[in-house]
């Protein structure tokens, strides 16, 4: 039985696994499809081109009864029961019950031939839809963040400021001013900062841990570097503003402690467990007959790594320290915290900066919705977006080009 | 492979659906059944708004929890703007607001919801002006005040304030500041800077008001502003003359009732319509003695008994 | 000294200057690179450490048991916990499924193609989408367009979507760890392809993919700024010892914002909670955690193949 005929036809029966299927696989597109409807029918006074664009839903909601009365029938022919038993579905439990959990008749009926294996395809068909939910996904985060953020992009938003200004002024009364390069900058320093300081970690530990190690050595060095990743960025920002804070400030005699720096300490120890588990994973692909050859030369392991091993896994390095990098400039609380917040174009390691993830987090909060202040943060999500869109993208070519060669 | 069926993938499949539909009546608010259920064990107020009240709205909260059972409060932060926009959209019961609502917002309201907001004045604000402990400094005036934190300001060194801070040596002040959309921002820029001009970038933006004085008790060169109730012993409040040769007031709680201390304001809460049921006992009660006596132990100001 | 340029076996395995030297760097090098090693670890311990000592006096079951009190100044953190705890469950229910589908797509249906590319692509860069971008997208999409308001529905959801990727990535590592020659067996036997994913692939996997659902609950435990806006409240009063406290539709408190608010915004903590809350979180984390590796070693032990 072949999908359309599951989703379509009223004749032949369907099992319980493929009913309870057809359910998993209608509910959520019938929920997204009644929540377009009811949106559109709250937003009348648009041009009747644009709503009209809603009856796709409708249309698709309508087809959804139909999918819906005729997998039901499917299913009640599998009871031996005829069509107008669809009515059970007007005593809710008795009809999960009848529907979801009783078996069919064995063997043939009335109505046709045993249905053991009719599921099959629905769940074939539902593996393919969640296998590509993640494309759906990522075009939806693009979607709506765009959507609350286009007005003001298209309409008013002096782009050129926006990029290029550091006046950031988004509550004046006189002068409203919407400019993030400070901020840009500042999401970039303490990235570079913390770079500076994981990369060299990072790569080291990775090194170490592939190529020094003993394997129970290993597996250890490789549970605390999981176990490192897992702690929630918050409590990197809380350690940043109680004990770095009061570190710096002692070490450095700094009048106060949140600075770029203590960011950077905080955003290198949350990215070097990326950038040694990808490391690794680099130095891992390269093949051991590369190991050999080298060792039969009489080259030392630090030989073999220094001369064979970093030339030959250099692309997987740099796609981790990438990746590293991209998760940095995501980071939001950690920043939010330790990094001081303070619109400025940062002037060394102990100056106090504002990346564009602490400001969104800190100021989305106090905003009226399809204000111009509210678009300008979306506007900053949608920049933020695509810059670790591209570093992604860069990362994955990297990769990718590896697993060509 | 499978020598014993522990796992029936289809009952897994089942229960996953179930709890899908679970989630589905939970979130259809026209099902009967569980708003029935969650009417019977209490009404909930809900009551969002100003960063600044939300500590005081925390506390009322907590405090009329006890005292009666047939509702509860349901608190958050984000602003007084977050408040009003909730007030127009209908979605909370009571707007905490650290300003008054604009005339505009007032309309929007009235026209979504059908209903007038109604006012309640419920205790004042007084924004203090602090610096660490040690620093040689006891009173300030407006003007100097606007010149450290407007834009172009002349005063960017303690000296410049004819002291002299030993305990800093870098000479520089470190203006300490809430994030640029905080009603505590807003006021205490119109108060010092009336509405044409803009603070100086540069400052710390802190996220919250206790951020604030906790930054300023450690840090000598810092100044910086917040609500009264949150001093510590690291810090001290400056008193405020309005203008050179004007007298010092002190933040205190005679001052800002006699209205003479000149950063001071009124902290708002808005009903929808005229509050009946649950929201007009929880109001009637914040307005009580009680409550009031709740505004005064957080450090707010509480309205004048009669 | 043997002048000769014929080289004996002895003077072959003794060690000359250049050995030496060679021995030496590469001591030095293994010292230097362990050093930067434990580096990091030192970090982690230091930290829990420090945590712990500072949160000695207030940690207590009746901590965990116990709302907030007088402020927030006080009291233990029952609201958050449970906050927490509905959170995770709610987006587990929802990612759990759609990702190991998800993975099980990649894995067993997907041919190479660039439509696959560009999936595993997305895959990819929904794991790099900064979190605050996250929780832009669910105030526009859950809280505003779905019209869910702020709610620990739509935060949940927010979560499950950024989660996804976890759940996919380790499910897709156990599915591949089963032999190709399983599945060809059971085709040669005729039967189908998702009769040998359901009958041979995942029960050979569920470790793995168990494996994945935990990190999963990991990480969404400690997420906080996507719930910040999407259905984390500052205070919520909730009955003690209730578990079904919280309505789904409504609001909640979580313990990645508690930290927040009581480390930045209420006035007069008493000095161990918020370590303690830091603690109770950074500890339920990486015990979520621990479990994961713990059965990942306990599968790599007894596998069969």
């Amino acid at each position: 039985m072949n999908f359309i005929h599951i989703c379509f036809s009223f004749k032949g029966r369907i099992n319980r696994t493929t009913w309870w299927m057809m359910q998993l696989l209608t509910l959520p597109i019938l929920l997204i499809a009644s929540v377009i409807t009811y949106n559109a029918y709250t937003a009348l006074a648009m041009p009747i081109l644009i709503t009209s664009v809603y009856l796709i839903p409708i249309a698709l909601i309508l087809a959804l009864i139909w999918v819906s009365l005729a997998v039901t029938t499917k299913r009640l022919h599998d009871r031996d029961k005829q069509a107008w038993w669809l009515l059970i579905y007007f005593i809710p439990v008795i009809a999960l019950f009848e529907l979801g959990f009783m078996k069919g008749t064995r063997g043939n009926n009335r109505f046709g031939p045993d249905s053991e294996t009719s599921s099959e395809t629905v769940i074939e068909m539902l593996i393919r839809l969640c296998g590509v939910s993640a494309i759906v996904f990522v075009f939806g985060i693009f979607f709506f963040v765009f959507r609350e953020g286009a007005g003001f992009l298209f309409g008013g938003l002096n782009l050129g400021q926006f990029l290029t200004s550091p006046e950031w002024y988004p509550t004046s009364l006189s002068n409203k001013r919407y400019g993030t390069l400070a901020l840009i900058l500042g999401t970039f320093s303490v990235t570079a900062l913390a770079m500076c300081i994981a990369v060299p970690f990072g790569l080291g530990a990775a090194i170490f841990v592939s190529e020094f190690c003993s394997p129970k050595l290993r597996e250890t060095f490789k549970v605390i570097i999981e176990l490192l990743a897992a702690i929630p960025s918050v409590v990197w920002g809380f350690i940043g503003l109680t004990l770095m804070n009061q570190l710096i400030i002692a070490v450095f005699n700094a009048p106060i402690g949140l600075t770029m720096l203590n960011g950077g300490i905080m955003l290198a120890l949350m990215s070097v467990p990326i950038i040694v588990s990808i490391a690794e994973d680099a130095l891992k692909a390269v093949p051991d007959s590369y190991r050999e050859a080298a060792e039969a030369l009489g080259a030392t392991r630090w030989q073999v790594v220094y001369r064979v091993l970093l030339p030959a896994a250099k692309n997987g390095l740099l796609a981790a320290v990438l990746l590293g990098a991209a998760r940095s400039i995501g980071e939001t609380m950690a920043v939010l915290m330790a990094t001081g917040h303070s619109v400025n174009i940062p002037s060394g390691p102990l100056s106090w900066i504002r990346t564009l993830t602490a400001t969104i987090a800190a100021e989305l909060g106090e905003v009226a919705r399809g204000d111009e202040h509210y678009q300008v943060l979306f506007i900053i999500g949608i920049l933020l977006f695509t810059i670790t869109f591209i570093v992604n993208l860069i990362a994955d070519l990297v990769i990718k080009g590896i697993r060509q060669q | 492979m499978r020598k014993n069926g522990l796992i029936d993938y289809t009952t897994i499949c089942a229960l996953v659906v179930l709890a899908f539909s679970f989630v589905i009546i939970g979130c259809s608010p026209k099902d009967g059944e569980s708003v029935a259920a969650s009417k019977a064990t209490a009404q909930v107020i809900k009551n969002k708004g100003s960063d600044t009240m939300v500590n005081l709205a925390q506390a009322w909260a907590e405090r009329y929890t006890g005292i009666t059972s047939t509702a509860s409060v349901e608190v958050s932060g984000g602003g007084s703007g977050t408040g009003v926009a909730a007030l127009i959209n209908g979605t909370v019961d009571i707007a905490n607001c650290s300003r008054q609502i604009k005339p505009k917002e007032l309309e929007q309201a009235t026209q979504n919801t059908g209903k007038v907001p109604q006012e309640f004045i419920v205790g004042y604000d007084a924004l203090a002006v602090y610096v660490h402990h040690d620093t040689p400094i006891d009173k300030i005036t407006i003007p100097q005040l606007a010149e450290i934190y407007g834009e172009d300001g002349t005063t960017t060194k303690w000296s410049d304030l004819g002291i002299t801070h030993t305990d800093c040596p870098s000479d520089r002040i470190i203006r300490i500041s809430r994030q640029s959309n905080s009603g505590t921002y807003f006021y205490f820029r119109e108060a010092l800077l009336g509405k044409t001009r803009d603070f100086e970038l540069g400052s710390l933006d802190l996220h919250g008001s206790k951020d604030v004085v906790e930054v300023i008790g450690r840090t000598p060169c810092a100044i910086g502003y917040s609500g009264m109730g949150y001093a510590t012993s690291h810090v001290k409040m400056l008193e405020v003359a309005t203008a050179p040769g004007e007298p010092y007031y002190a933040p205190n709680l005679e001052n800002v009732l006699a209205k003479t201390y000149p950063i001071a304001r009124p902290l708002y809460m808005y009903s929808l319509g005229e509050p009946t049921g649950e929201v007009k006992a929880y109001l009637d009660w914040i307005l009580s003695a009680e409550g009031q006596k709740i505004v005064e132990k957080l450090g707010f100001v509480p309205l004048e008994s009669d | 000294m043997n002048t000769d340029i014929q080289v004996s076996p002895e003077t072959m395995f003794t060690e000359t200057e250049i050995d030496r030297q060679k021995r030496r760097i590469e001591n030095v090098v293994r010292i230097f690179l362990l050093l930067m090693t434990s580096l990091m670890i030192i970090p982690l311990l230091l930290i829990i450490g420090y945590l712990l000592y500072k949160a000695l006096p207030v940690l207590s079951l009746e901590f965990l048991f116990a709302n907030p009190k007088d402020n927030m100044r006080a009291g233990g953190i029952w609201a958050p916990f449970l906050g927490t705890i509905y959170l995770v469950v709610v987006s587990l229910l929802v990612s759990a499924p759609i990702g190991v589908f998800a993975a099980v797509y990649l894995n067993e249906y997907a041919r190479e193609s660039w439509f696959t590319r560009i999936t595993n692509l997305a895959v990819v860069n929904l794991a790099g989408v900064p979190s605050i971008v996250h929780a832009l997208f669910g105030v526009g999409a859950f809280v505003l367009f779905a019209g869910l308001g702020e709610s620990i529905l739509a935060a949940s959801l927010t979560l499950a979507i950024m989660t996804l990727p976890v759940i996919i990535a380790s499910t897709t590592e156990a599915l591949k760890a089963v032999p190709m020659s399983f599945r060809e067996a059971c085709w040669n036997l005729g039967a189908t392809r998702w009769q040998t994913i359901r009958r041979i692939v995942i029960p050979n996997s569920i470790s793995g993919i168990l494996t994945g659902v935990i990190l999963q609950v990991s990480r969404a435990a400690g997420e906080t700024a996507p719930i910040m806006f999407t259905g984390a409240v500052f205070y919520k009063a909730i009955a003690e010892g209730n578990l079904f406290a919280y309505n789904i539709t409504e609001q909640c408190m979580a313990l990645s914002l508690h930290l927040f608010t009581i480390s930045t915004q209420v006035p007069d903590v008493t000095e161990g909670i918020p370590y303690g809350t830091a603690v109770v979180l950074v500890g339920s984390v990486l015990l979520v955690n621990a479990a994961a590796i713990v059965l990942r070693i306990y599968v790599r032990t007894r596998k069969k193949w």
